[in-house]
Order: C-alpha cells, then sequence, then structure tokens
C-alpha cells in the first residue's frame, strides 16, 4: 500500500440523508431569488446537517508546524534548578494519581501570531481550540471526541494594551504558514467529531517510534499500560531509543531539505546515521505520552524520572502554565529555527530565532500542565518579542480518570 | 462511485439550467457522492455533510461564469470544494488530529480484504493524519484531489488555477513528505 492508498481510506461515502439533505437545499436554492430573504428549508432538518462547517470562520495553523510560525506571550521566567531533587519529589506525586472507569483529557491549543498595526505591535493567541476526548476502559465503555474553537485573545496585559490602542478589533489577519488567515474573538459550539466515536479499551499507545515506522499496531489496552516498566532507565530505553534508518530523519532539517535532497535519503535509508533522539524529541515523546495516554501512576512517575534525567533537559522551578496555574518546568536545550520565503512568507515573518520544548507540571500533584513552546532568542518573526514568551501552547486543562461519564465543559479556559 | 459522466452532458446540463434551474440537480446527482468523499477525508463526515451541499450551492449561484473551454465541471466543482475546505482549515486540522489518536472505525465484514484494509487503517491512519498535518494547505490540496478525488493534472491545474507544472511539482513533494512522515515521528500532537 502506498500513500495514495493510504490517503483513499480516509474518504467515507455519503448516508442517504446526506444526499437527500444536500438536495432539498439546492433544490430550495434553484427554486428562485425569494427563497434567499426567507428560510429556503426547514430548520431543524438543516441543523441536524450543521456541523464544524458553516459556523466556523477562518482558518487555522497545522499543529505541526506550529513552530514555524507564531509570537509570544511571556510565561513567568521561572527559577533554575541545579539539582534535580525538586522535580523528583514532584514525579513522586504523580505516582499516586487514581484510576477510574473512563480516561479523558480536556486540552487546549493555541498558537500566537503577530499583528503589526500603525499603533504598534502586539501578539495574540489564534488557532485557538479545544478538543475533549474520553476512553472507556472497557470496549462498552465507548469512546468520543469533541472539539470547538476559542475566541483569539491578545497574549498578555501588554499586548492587551496595545490591542486596546489600535482600537480594540475584534478579527486578526495573520501569516499562518502559507496563507492569511483571520481569526475572530468568537467562540463555536462543541462538535461531537464521528472520527472520534468507538468502542473504548484502546488507547493511544506509548513510547512507539519503532513500531510506529514499521506502520504496526500502536493502541494499547489498560492491561498492556499494567504491563509497562516503571524502572525509570528500562522505560527511558524504550522510550527514548537510539534512531535507526528512516526513523533518524531529523524533523527540524525537513523543513529545510529539497526535495531532491530527500528523495536521496529515502531511496536509501540505510545511509542515514544513526543517531539519539534530541533533547527536543524526547520532550514531544514524553509529552505526548502524558497528555494522550492513561499511563499507570508508576509508570508516569517513571517517565517523569526517566526525562528528567537526560541530558540537555534541564528543571525550572517557579513558574507557571498559560493558565496561570502555578507549576515546575522540564526544558529541552533550545534549537535554531529559520523561516524562509518558501510558500509566498512575507519579509517580516521571515528569519532566525531560536525556541524550546518544555513541559509543565503541577508541584502539588505531578500531573502535566502544559506542553510549550518558549521564544529564547528573539528574532525574525519574533523580533519584537521578549525572552520567555510562549510561541505556542497544548494546555491539559484536565484529565485523567472518573467514574462519571465524562462531556465536555462548558466554560470557556479564558 | 458510479463511473465518471460524459463531460459533454455535465456542460450541457449547465448551460441548460441557465434557463431552468432547477436542472441544475443533475449535476448534483452526477457529482455529489465524489465531492463528498474528497470533503470527508478533509473534514470528516459531520462536516462534510455540509460542505458538500455547500459546493454545490455556491456552484449553482456562479452557473453562469462556468466556462466549458477552460475545464470540465467536474475540475470546476473540485476547484469549488478545495476552496470551501480551505476556510474549514481549523476543522481540518481537528479532524486529522482526531484520526491521529484514533484511526478510524470501519465495520468488520467476513470479507478478508475488508479486515485486512481496517487492521491497516487503524495502523496507517494515525500516521498518515499526523504527517498531513505537516504538508502546506497548497501540498494538502493536490495530494488529496488526487487521492481522494481521482482527479488528472490537468484537472487539478484547472480546479485550482495554477500552472500544470506547480501541479507535477507540489504532488511530489507532498507525496515524498507523506513517505517520509509516514515512517518518522510527527512532532506537535
Amino acid at each position: 500500500m502506498d500513500e495514495l492508498d493510504a490517503l483513499r481510506m480516509l474518504a467515507a461515502d455519503p448516508t442517504e440523508e446526506s444526499v437527500a439533505a444536500g438536495r432539498v437545499r439546492l433544490e430550495a436554492e434553484t427554486r428562485g431569488p425569494a427563497r434567499r430573504r426567507g428560510r429556503p428549508f426547514s430548520m431543524p432538518r438543516l441543523t441536524l446537517f450543521t456541523g464544524f462547517g458553516l459556523t466556523l470562520v477562518g482558518a487555522g495553523a497545522a499543529a505541526a508546524v506550529m513552530m514555524a510560525s507564531g509570537t509570544a506571550t511571556p510565561r513567568a521566567p521561572g527559577t533554575p534548578s541545579g539539582a534535580d531533587g525538586t522535580f523528583m519529589e514532584v514525579a513522586a506525586k504523580a505516582d499516586l494519581l487514581p484510576s477510574g472507569r473512563y480516561w479523558y483529557s480536556d486540552q487546549i491549543q493555541g498558537q500566537s501570531y503577530m499583528q503589526r498595526p500603525k499603533t504598534g505591535p502586539y501578539a495574540i493567541f489564534g488557532a485557538h481550540s479545544e478538543t475533549y476526548r474520553f476512553v472507556g476502559a472497557q470496549k462498552k465503555d465507548g469512546s468520543g471526541f469533541w472539539g470547538r474553537d476559542l475566541p483569539s485573545r491578545p497574549a498578555s496585559p501588554e499586548d492587551e494594551a496595545a490591542w486596546r490602542r489600535a482600537g480594540s478589533p475584534s478579527s486578526f489577519r495573520v501569516w499562518s504558514n502559507d496563507h492569511y488567515y483571520v481569526y475572530r474573538d468568537k467562540a463555536t459550539p462543541w462538535v461531537n467529531d464521528q472520527a472520534g466515536q468507538g468502542a473504548g479499551g484502546e488507547f493511544t499507545g506509548f513510547g512507539f517510534r519503532e513500531k510506529r515506522a514499521a506502520g504496526e499496531k500502536t493502541t494499547m489496552t489498560v492491561a498492556d499500560f499494567a504491563a509497562l516498566p516503571t524502572d525509570p532507565s528500562v522505560l527511558a530505553k524504550r522510550m527514548f531509543p537510539r534512531l535507526t534508518g528512516r526513523a533518524a530523519l531529523d524533523p527540524l532539517a525537513l523543513d529545510t531539505m529539497s526535495q531532491e535532497q530527500l528523495r536521496k535519503l529515502l531511496e536509501n535509508t540505510a545511509s542515514i546515521p544513526p543517531r539519539d533522539m534530541t533533547p527536543r524529541e524526547k520532550i514531544f515523546e514524553a509529552g505526548s505520552a502524558l497528555k494522550d495516554s492513561p499511563l499507570p501512576p508508576k509508570v508516569r512517575a517513571a517517565l517523569m524520572r526517566a526525562l528528567a534525567a537526560q541530558p540537555g533537559i534541564r528543571t525550572v522551578k517557579n513558574t507557571q502554565d498559560p493558565l496561570g496555574r502555578p507549576g515546575v518546568a522540564l526544558v529541552a536545550d533550545p534549537v535554531k529555527r529559520t523561516v524562509t520565503g518558501e510558500y509566498g512568507t512575507p519579509k517580516n515573518e521571515q528569519g532566525t530565532y531560536s525556541e524550546s520544548e518544555e513541559l509543565v507540571f503541577n508541584e502539588k500533584t505531578g500531573e502535566l500542565l502544559s506542553q510549550q513552546n518558549v521564544l529564547v532568542e528573539p528574532g525574525g518573526p519574533y523580533v519584537a518579542r521578549k525572552a520567555g514568551s510562549v510561541l505556542s501552547y497544548w494546555i491539559v486543562r484536565s484529565g485523567g480518570w472518573t467514574n462519571t461519564k465524562p462531556h465536555p465543559p462548558v466554560k470557556l479556559p479564558f | 462511485m458510479s463511473a465518471p459522466p460524459a463531460v459533454e452532458d455535465d456542460a450541457r446540463i449547465v448551460a441548460a439550467s441557465l434557463g431552468e434551474p432547477e436542472r441544475f440537480t443533475g449535476v448534483y446527482d452526477r457529482h455529489y457522492t465524489a465531492v463528498y468523499r474528497y470533503v470527508s477525508g478533509r473534514l470528516g463526515q459531520q462536516a462534510a455533510d455540509d460542505v458538500a451541499a455547500e459546493t454545490f450551492l455556491i456552484a449553482f449561484r456562479r452557473r453562469a461564469d462556468f466556462d466549458p473551454g477552460r475545464g470540465a465541471v467536474r475540475a470546476w466543482l473540485f476547484g469549488i470544494a478545495t476552496r470551501l475546505v480551505a476556510q474549514h482549515h481549523r476543522a481540518e486540522e481537528r479532524h486529522y488530529r482526531a484520526l491521529a489518536r484514533v484511526g478510524v472505525d470501519r465495520p468488520h465484514g467476513g470479507d478478508e480484504d475488508r479486515v485486512v484494509a481496517a487492521v491497516d487503517a487503524r495502523t496507517v491512519q494515525p500516521r498518515l493524519a499526523a504527517a498531513l498535518r505537516g504538508l502546506s494547505s497548497k501540498e494538502r490540496d493536490v495530494v488529496l484531489l488526487v487521492a481522494l478525488a481521482d482527479l488528472g493534472h490537468e484537472e487539478i491545474a484547472t480546479a485550482l488555477g495554477i500552472p500544470y507544472g506547480t501541479v507535477g511539482s507540489r504532488l511530489n513533494r507532498a507525496r515524498g513528505k507523506l513517505r517520509a512522515a509516514l515512517s518518522t515521528a510527527t512532532e506537535g500532537q
């Protein structure tokens, strides 16, 4: 199966209701101009078919390219911590988290963008959304996935002041990857994505880089998680393996690699030198597991200990997540990023800066609060931002095991 | 999916619908399923109900602008659908994110091929969805028009209003990135 065959499997045939409903709308449209003023067809029926579709405005950044654009809000600077004793105490707390019938995760994704009006530049968070997922421990308990757009907002009090000077606009035109998009200050209702509905009992797997690369099954059951090692060094070997073949391609290098270079490498993957994972990759790998997998408390604690012990990862105390919750962070060594003019990126969004990826934990419970990307050396699109500004975030608003059937919250997080 | 309908007939229906608007439902009947499949692959089924229907409403309103000299009705429709998908970029992103987490649950039939396909879907699709998020939207437009809509290069050039050569280069680039990303870990999940 090649990649085009794989893509074909994403398509689904319409239901008879879908075909009929679309035809009713078209027929109403063809009946003449009067239909546009009144209600052309019965609304109750239509609302059945109003999904993410027409209620959404603007567009978003692909999260995979999040690091390639955005601007910033300062996070609390934090205090560097030499010895990792403090973090080990935090990890010990994770050992005490409870279990239940359903596992859920309520997550918020945001990306900061620069606005450059004549009254002075400021940053906003756009591409702002909240996703809510649950998976039952057992097959019969089912699973679900909801999403909604969150209002865009100025990134910090200073940015809010500059936003007011600009006349408090309610929409923001931003450059995102290869397009201008417009983000607004409105939320949309929760929408239940059918792709997320199904049986319970199968969860996002853990530390499966090699399996993913081989195309093997990467979901896990509660029993699989219970069988994971709880020794940090054993877990580290599984979580952060030495990378070989295709897996050793550097995702950051792919950003700038020419098509020809990439083709040559892929024709002879044995020519790609094996390498260890970078600190940044380890943060991503561990962050995904902590956000998306129901790790048993002892495994979670062991993973946190293993991550904290990796070279190129340091502890920063007294920081906070974008929701203002206090925490302690594990921070990867920074990397340099360059945004080029490819895809028509405007001049003021191009250039070089450096950023680092970090995980913020609740000091009292050991829970992951947020994974965020933080500006280290301003430059390029972020030349006007301060070091320490958050460029993008992936917040765990709440999550874990519960015995009550989970449902997304009505209240907005900000 | 039925065989692609004759191009001349499509164009004639569109022309006839200028005088008799209800004739345009003929275009709908011929192409709705194909447009729906394309949109559902990008936005998920719930959003596809709306966006596929909207594609035909827009096409109907603009039917006077359709120029058969510049390409087939099919390419024109997919161009409209692609522009609508672009307006739902966040839904697309979220759909891939949902797929990247859970894969697609399809009913297993007794037929062995379908079981194999379902197993493949569960293992490949999360990685594929993650990889799609790593493409630019221009690359996604081209590779998904090929894979989901079965359009040829010429039709894609018409649909997107880009040069023929650009279709090929974007397609190569997108396929290369998908192949690479299918076998390397993706960031940003």
